[in-house]
């Protein structure tokens, strides 16, 4: 990331005049308070519109697994990285998991497998980001290249697997939501609990004074990606579980739609701040809204496709206005 | 006359006073001495009158002109000229570059740059310096006193009316120090006025004319330098009595006797052989000692500690800790050994500046914790109070951002980060370097009082008078190579100076080894003169190792584009060149999209659809019921500035509210694409005029006009970007926006005109695009953007910014259709060219790799 700006030597942040600067903290604080305004309206209209509130939680599914690697993928971004290959990641591991099926794996073995590659994606990625190479560019990299690994050793194909699975399902909950509660509760203590969490806040804000304080950065480059490769492989299991397919082309754009989770969750892109329950309320913001929309557009021709796309877009950025600037950092 | 009034200037961070009526004049002519602790506001003020601040309150102006807003550029056009503390460097551009992004770029004919006079510039510049680099070195291969020498001369020939220096000297040796004062007395004796701050007080005494002395925000007094004495500014400027500041070395040395007996050596220090002397220098340091390692600019005093660490090749030196050696390790394991290491730089290397003082205090002390142990808040909060306490660093608590304290006190903070471990071996970078007279002692109490416990510090320093006062023995470095040990003792300053400057003769600078046997063993006293020729002077800090593995990938590039064309031609018979380049002409324009926006340091991922709002306005121009020969035109130009205006809202929103630029078009992606399925609906839009395939290929000559418009925009951007100022400052901004900062560039409107340049391309893509389907959907377009990306880092374009060539994109783009149509031609399926593709994105994150350790070791 080029954005790495330095601070003028001894110089307070917010140079601004005091009138201003309470302006901004006021605009600030009502802008903070905008992706629970949305929720509300978006919970709202969905509960207006809704007639079977049971089949809303299959709809929403989908964004579980987005939520759950949009989770996974927080402390990535806070260490200042990004991974743009999550998509390609899933799906490469859905299609071994179904491949492994398929010829008559066991169910276990194949989950295991499955799960490596998905952690192997993930190392890939931090070995070499912890070598000093960027993160953008390793990861643009690696999604060409997990997405040719898909292509060219599965053929392009659909993969079909027989077996049908009974996940179990206390409270009608697919496993998927579990899983998303599961992966969220343990980073939550590792990331705000643990000293492992302030070892990645602290390289995310300053790669070289933390290596110099005696942080192990390159350990914990690793361990961030590999995590998020697991976590990968487990929704790719499940989705794979529930679907009995594996897509070649699936997962296509799910990184970005993830990082717009992280971003409205008040992460912060370079690095440094931010907080994995955030990410969880800009999942279900993000989430609650499209599905609010789409209900809309059924009811209302007006509210189509291209203003939901419309709506998304100035979602994320009205929110990244208050949660991403980074006051007094901009040489400006 | 007077050069600059200053009238009652006012100027407040967060509610806290910086400044606070502040006035006084320069005399054209003179040199001015600004003095003060640190906090006093010297670079509040200084900031202020380069129009980087806008005051609170109070005028600013040059005599006889206008009251007018004080601005960076009002500061520019009246000739002054800032040097700051801590000066940035445009590490991807030139030497020459660097100095003429400081002044201006010398142009030719049309708006051009004259390459000639940058470089004759540049050596008239350069001829000044001791030892002049070459004007075409890149910039990151100069070490850090080197850029500070360049910095300065190209001020000082810049012949400003007023030229400001933010401790100038700080990184410069004795010698430089003197042609830097020699210099300035020119400039003064030629009509310049000069405003120079430093702590260092006898060079202000030396040098100035008049003193002004700032406390707390306050001017306490001018007056003139003569008859002035430096205890006397020191009263002024802490309104508190001091006493001399060389207080340490009686208990120090008491100390040290003491403890020279109890423990044994914990610190064991083994300088390799050098040419001058084929036995090697083992140096013994007991707990509770301090060395203070002492050298000019240049004298491998700054790579020693990057040496001992192991952070750049040891050549030889091996550093022991309780028997065990150092190297080979990670920061991290050699702090769980008991190393503690205070850098030299505090902004870039220590400091956590958005976090809180308990996070950066108790970072180190969690570096040696377990990973997945609990952390502990209560006792986070318990131990920052204690190092605050202790140190006396002023702040409003442990939750105040480290970012609102002055330098002097980060620096107390920091120390007592690295306390906090217990350390063994406390290796201090300059510990007291642009830190006032006040916390400079109070320091130097803190490292002294932590020899106590059984410390033992190494410190490296550039001041003679800390060396001499604050430690028990002094190394001496000089050409890269030790020149001596010696016992930290007044009566010794001849001998160290001489021995810094590598001018010692055996019997000045022969280190007794009797008076100092319990620090150095056999020491021989290494003569490092003239004799001994320095292997490589420290201002050339790493080969061209990097450059060269960027040349030969390009080359590579190049080798294999056309290898594959070749081997095509003759493999298949269907296969025309030609096709290939028809096809790839507009992705080439693409590519070029991608590429000015990531060089300017951003990347804009939403150039597919700002493509397919370009072609779907140019569609709707298309449609209107206007005779061709004017839609046609109007078509090309509306698709230009829809590109261009949706390039500015992304720069716009992008800089306006310092939103990182990739989440800013992840916004506008999703927007601009419902932009055209709002215009188009959500059929494909054809119908368009036959005459529009005139832009990709004549019917009756067969002349390929699209390849032609891309060969034209190609050529265009490589000379906008190469021999522009425009595009220079591109690579600048992208280089290092914080240099382009100090030079008066303004980064937002630079990168703001990258993503309108970018937008515009991207708008061009699309007419073509749209000329060349002959039809338009909502779909066109998307997922480009990052193919085009892949195309520019494929080519060499590097995705920090500041570098990349416009020949190296196309290359690249040229690569990427190539493999796709070999593909095909060889029968090979389609799914593979994903593989392809991302092998070749692999390849250039390796040789990126390989550059960069290039750049590091060389």
């Amino acid at each position: 990331m080029a954005d790495q700006q330095h601070l003028p030597d001894q110089l307070p942040a917010a140079a601004a005049p005091q009138s201003r600067t309470a302006a901004r903290s006021w605009s600030a604080r009502v802008l903070s308070l905008l992706p629970f305004l949305l929720l509300l309206l978006s919970a709202g209209l969905i509960a207006s519109q809704v007639r079977r509130p049971a089949a809303l939680l299959t709809t929403w599914v989908p964004w579980i697994e987005i939520a759950t690697i949009a989770v996974s993928m927080t402390p990535i971004v806070m260490l200042g990285g990004i991974d743009l290959s999550v998509g390609s990641a899933f799906a490469l591991t859905a299609s071994v998991f179904a491949f492994c099926l398929q010829t008559g794996t066991g169910t276990l073995p194949a989950i295991a497998i499955a799960v490596m590659a998905g952690t192997a994606c993930g190392s890939l990625n931090g070995t070499l980001i912890a070598r000093g190479s960027p993160p953008l560019l390793v990861t643009l990299a690696s999604m060409a290249l997990f997405r040719g690994l898909t292509m060219s050793l599965f053929g392009g194909e659909r993969i079909l697997v027989e077996q049908s699975f009974q996940l179990p399902g206390p409270l009608q909950l697919r496993p998927q939501y579990y899983l998303l509660l599961l992966v969220l509760a343990v980073l939550q203590i590792i990331v705000h609990h643990r000293v492992l969490g302030r070892w990645i806040l602290a390289t995310g804000e300053n790669r070289t004074a933390a290596r110099i304080a005696g942080i192990p950065d390159r350990r914990v480059d690793l361990l961030c990606y590999a995590t998020c490769g697991f976590v990968v492989g487990l929704v790719a299991v499940l989705n794979v579980m529930q679907h009995n397919v594996a897509v070649p082309d699936a997962g296509l754009g799910m990184e970005l739609q993830a990082i717009a989770c992280i971003i409205v969750g008040g992460t912060v892109i370079t690095g440094g701040r931010g907080r994995i329950s955030g990410t969880l309320l800009g999942a279900a913001v993000v989430s609650s809204l499209d599905i609010a929309l789409n209900f809309l557009s059924t009811r209302f021709p007006v509210i189509s496709l291209e203003s939901r796309m419309i709506v998304t877009g100035i979602l994320l950025i009205g929110i990244a206005v208050s949660t991403q600037r980074t006051a007094g950092t901009h040489p400006e | 006359m007077n050069a600059l009034e200053l009238h009652q200037l006012c100027k407040s961070f967060a509610g806290i006073p910086a400044v606070s009526d502040v006035s006084f004049t320069l005399i054209q002519g003179e040199i001015h001495g600004l003095v003060g602790g640190n906090g006093a506001g010297k670079s509040t003020l200084i900031r202020m009158i380069s129009g980087l601040l806008p005051p609170d309150c109070g005028i600013i102006r040059l005599p006889g002109s206008p009251e007018e807003t004080w601005t960076a550029h009002t500061s520019a056009s009246a000739g002054i000229l800032t040097i700051h503390q801590e000066g940035e460097f445009f590490p991807h551009l030139t030497v020459a570059e660097n100095i003429a992004l400081s002044g201006t770029f010398p142009l030719a004919r049309r708006g051009l740059i004259d390459e000639g006079a940058l470089h004759e510039n540049a050596e008239a510049v350069l001829n000044h310096l001791p030892h002049p680099p070459t004007p075409d070195v890149r910039a990151d291969a100069l070490t850090n006193a080197t850029r500070q020498l360049i910095r300065l001369a190209a001020a000082l020939a810049a012949k400003p009316s007023l030229l400001i220096l933010d401790e100038p000297t700080a990184a410069l040796s004795h010698h430089e120090t003197n042609w830097l004062l020699a210099r300035i007395r020119e400039l003064a004796a030629a009509g310049g006025t000069v405003l120079y701050v430093s702590h260092r007080l006898s060079e202000v005494l030396e040098l100035c004319d008049r003193v002004t002395v700032l406390r707390d925000g306050r001017v306490t007094s001018t007056q003139a330098a003569s008859g002035l004495t430096a205890a006397e500014l020191i009263r002024e400027m802490s309104a508190v009595q001091t006493a001399e500041s060389k207080t340490q070395p009686a208990p120090l040395q008491s100390q040290f006797a003491s403890s020279a007996e109890e423990s044994s050596a914990a610190v064991r220090i083994t300088w390799p052989a050098d040419s001058a002397s084929d036995r090697q220098h083992v140096l013994n340091l007991k707990r509770g000692q301090i060395l203070a390692i002492y050298g000019l600019v240049g004298s491998g005093r700054s790579s020693l500690i990057a040496r001992m660490l192991h952070l750049r090749e040891p050549n030889g030196l091996q550093v022991l800790i309780d028997g065990k050696p150092l190297q080979g390790i990670t920061p991290h394991q050699r702090m769980l050994e008991g190393l503690s290491v205070l850098p030299e730089d505090r902004l870039t290397q220590a400091v956590f500046a958005s976090h809180d003082l308990r996070a950066n205090t108790v970072i180190s002390a969690q570096g040696a914790r377990s990973p997945m142990a609990a952390a502990d808040p209560v006792n986070e909060y318990r131990q920052t109070q204690s190092v605050i306490q202790e140190f006396s660093v002023r702040c409003t608590g442990p939750q105040q951002p480290m970012q609102y304290l002055s330098g002097g006190n980060q620096q107390k903070l920091l120390l007592g980060r690295c306390l906090l471990n217990h350390p063994c071996l406390l290796i201090l970078d300059e510990p007291t370097r642009g830190v006032d007279a006040a916390a400079r002692s109070e320091l130097h109490a803190a490292i002294a009082r932590q020899t106590m416990s059984g410390t033992a510090v190494i410190m490296v320093t550039s001041d003679l008078e800390e060396a001499l006062s604050c430690s028990h023995a002094i190394a001496v470095l000089a050409h890269g190579q030790l020149a001596g040990i010696y016992p930290a003792d007044e009566s010794r300053r001849q001998a160290v100076t001489a021995a810094a400057f590598g001018t010692s003769d055996q019997s000045v600078g022969s280190p007794e080894s009797s008076t100092n046997a319990a620090l150095s063993e056999p020491v021989a006293a290494a003569t490092a003169g003239p004799a001994a020729p320095s292997p490589a002077p420290e201002f050339i800090r790493n080969g061209t190792r990097s450059h060269r593995i960027r040349d030969i990938r390009s080359r590579l590039l190049a080798f294999v584009v056309v290898a594959l064309m070749l081997l095509l031609s003759i493999s298949s018979s269907g296969f025309s060149p030609l096709s290939v380049i028809d096809a790839a002409a507009p992705w080439c324009i693409l590519t070029l999209a991608a590429m000015v926006v990531i060089v300017a340091g951003g990347i804009d991922i939403s150039i597919g659809s700002t493509l397919a709002v370009a072609a779907a306005v140019a569609a709707h121009v298309l449609r209107t019921p206007l005779p061709v020969s004017l839609t046609i035109p109007l078509a090309f130009l509306a698709a230009l500035t829809t590109g261009g205006c949706c390039g500015l809202l992304n720069g716009w929103l992008h800089t306006r509210f310092r939103i990182h630029s990739i989440v800013v078009t992840l916004g506008t992606l999703t927007i601009y694409r419902g932009i055209v399925i709002l215009l188009l609906g959500r059929n494909a839009v054809t119908g368009l005029p036959q005459q529009l395939n005139l832009f990709i290929q004549h019917r009756e000559t067969g002349f390929r006009t699209g390849v032609l418009i891309a060969a034209c925009v190609c050529c265009s951007v490589a000379l906008l970007l190469r021999r522009t100022p425009l595009g220079r400052f591109l690579y600048a901004v992208g280089s290092s926006p914080a240099a382009a900062h100090q030079c008066g560039l303004s980064v937002s409107s630079v990168r703001m005109r990258s993503f309108m340049l970018g937008g515009m391309l991207a708008g061009l893509t699309g007419f073509l695009q749209l000329a060349s389907g002959m039809q338009m959907q909502g779909t066109l377009g998307s997922g480009w953007e990052l193919t085009a990306i892949t195309a520019a880092i494929i080519g060499g374009v590097a995705i920090e910014g500041g570098q990349g060539t416009v020949v190296g994109a196309i290359l690249g783009c040229l690569l990427l259709r190539l493999s796709g149509t070999a593909l095909i031609h060889w029968g090979i399926s389609d799914h593979h060219l994903t593989l392809l593709t991302g092998t070749m994105l692999f390849v250039a994150v390796l040789t990126d790799r390989l550059s960069r350790q290039g750049a590091a070791h060389g």
